[in-house]
């Protein structure tokens, strides 16, 4: 019932959350579905090496000359549960 | 030594000539001496906002094909001896002037001006590359909407692409109510998604509608928007001056970094 409240409360998350997504594809030349295929393959990428948190994960593109930055929170044992 | 700042966007209608005549009133205020130049070839508005469009006689096409010296057209603010404008010209024709005259027009002016503001138009084609030209410095302005906020992005590759590194951002139309209730992006937000250095936060304002119909920039009294307009001002001129207290949290004074 209460959801209705928070996507009120959070469409400035929304737009902000979708600047970013398309601003990425946009500064490297790419539609947004690329850039989602990218963030795929590069989180498969490292889960065959690490545990990866499902969450928390961002995909930068920032400054001229553009620089990709992509961070992928790891699982310790401490966050793990 | 002289600044020649363009105020450009991509998106239309964020405030641009506004910002302008602010701006190059505010500077004027400060002893400076300004020359704001409305390069929009066929739509001009920088002299209405000013209120000196019953003065106009030349214009910069005029002054660029040589029909009559500098200045002719140059026209002296009403209220302020330090202040000029340069009108644009109605002229349907876009491609009446190029980069390279305005190169040779700002260089010019720069003999003359301490500062010397091109209010750029909307878009990214013939405008715009005439526009940013002769430019050192440039200040976009974007609000915190979608499609001002990815307007202001291919705005800011543009002038990377184009060797402008002096770049600062002016977000115009903040409503401090909703951002508090998560209606609208934040200052926070949108310097976190554009990544280019704060120089103004402009709140949404009745009194720019007032001033606007009177013709006479920075002619409220308590008006939040011309405050922080003079605070823009202060900051062109290597002050530091914290940004209003609504959006003040920790770490944002380190935002404004004077290259």
């Amino acid at each position: 019932m209460w959801s209705f409240l928070t996507e009120k409360r959070n469409s400035s998350k929304v737009a902000k959350d979708r600047m970013k997504l398309l601003l990425v594809s946009e500064r490297m030349n790419c539609s947004p579905q690329i850039i989602a295929m990218m963030q795929n393959d590069f989180l498969k990428t490292a889960a065959r090496y690490f545990s990866v948190m499902d969450t928390g994960v961002t995909f930068e593109v920032k400054g001229q000359p553009p620089v990709l930055r992509i961070c992928i929170p790891l699982k310790t044992k401490k966050n793990s549960g | 030594m002289s600044e020649v700042i363009v105020i450009t966007s991509g998106k239309g209608g964020v405030g641009k000539t506004t910002t302008v005549a602010n701006i190059g009133m505010g500077l004027a205020m400060l002893d400076k001496k300004v020359v704001v130049v409305d390069t929009d070839i066929g739509l001009r508005n920088l002299d209405v906002v000013m209120g000196l469009e019953n003065r106009i006689v030349y214009n910069l096409v005029d002054v660029v094909n040589g029909s009559c010296r500098l200045k002719q057209a140059l026209i002296k603010d009403k209220r302020t001896p330090n202040l000029y404008l340069l009108p644009s010209a109605q002229t349907k024709d876009k491609s009446a002037v190029s980069p390279e005259q305005m190169i040779k027009l700002t260089d010019t002016l720069r003999e003359e001006f301490d500062f010397i503001l091109l209010d750029c138009p909307a878009g990214i084609e013939q405008g715009f590359k005439n526009a940013i030209a002769g430019a050192d410095h440039a200040l976009v302005v974007t609000t915190p909407e979608v499609s001002a906020i990815r307007d202001a992005d291919r705005i800011i590759g543009l002038l990377g692409a184009n060797e402008i590194r002096k770049i600062h951002l002016i977000i115009n139309r903040l409503r401090p109510d909703m951002i508090r209730r998560g209606d609208m992006m934040s200052v926070d937000d949108v310097v976190d998604i554009l990544a280019v250095d704060l120089i103004g936060t402009v709140p949404d304002d009745e009194q720019i509608v007032i001033s606007t119909n009177q013709g006479e920039p920075l002619s409220g009294k308590h008006s939040q928007a011309e405050e922080e307009y003079r605070n823009i001002c202060r900051r062109l001129l290597g002050e530091e001056v914290p940004f209003p207290s609504i959006q003040a949290r920790k770490g944002l004074f380190a935002r404004f970094r004077r290259k």
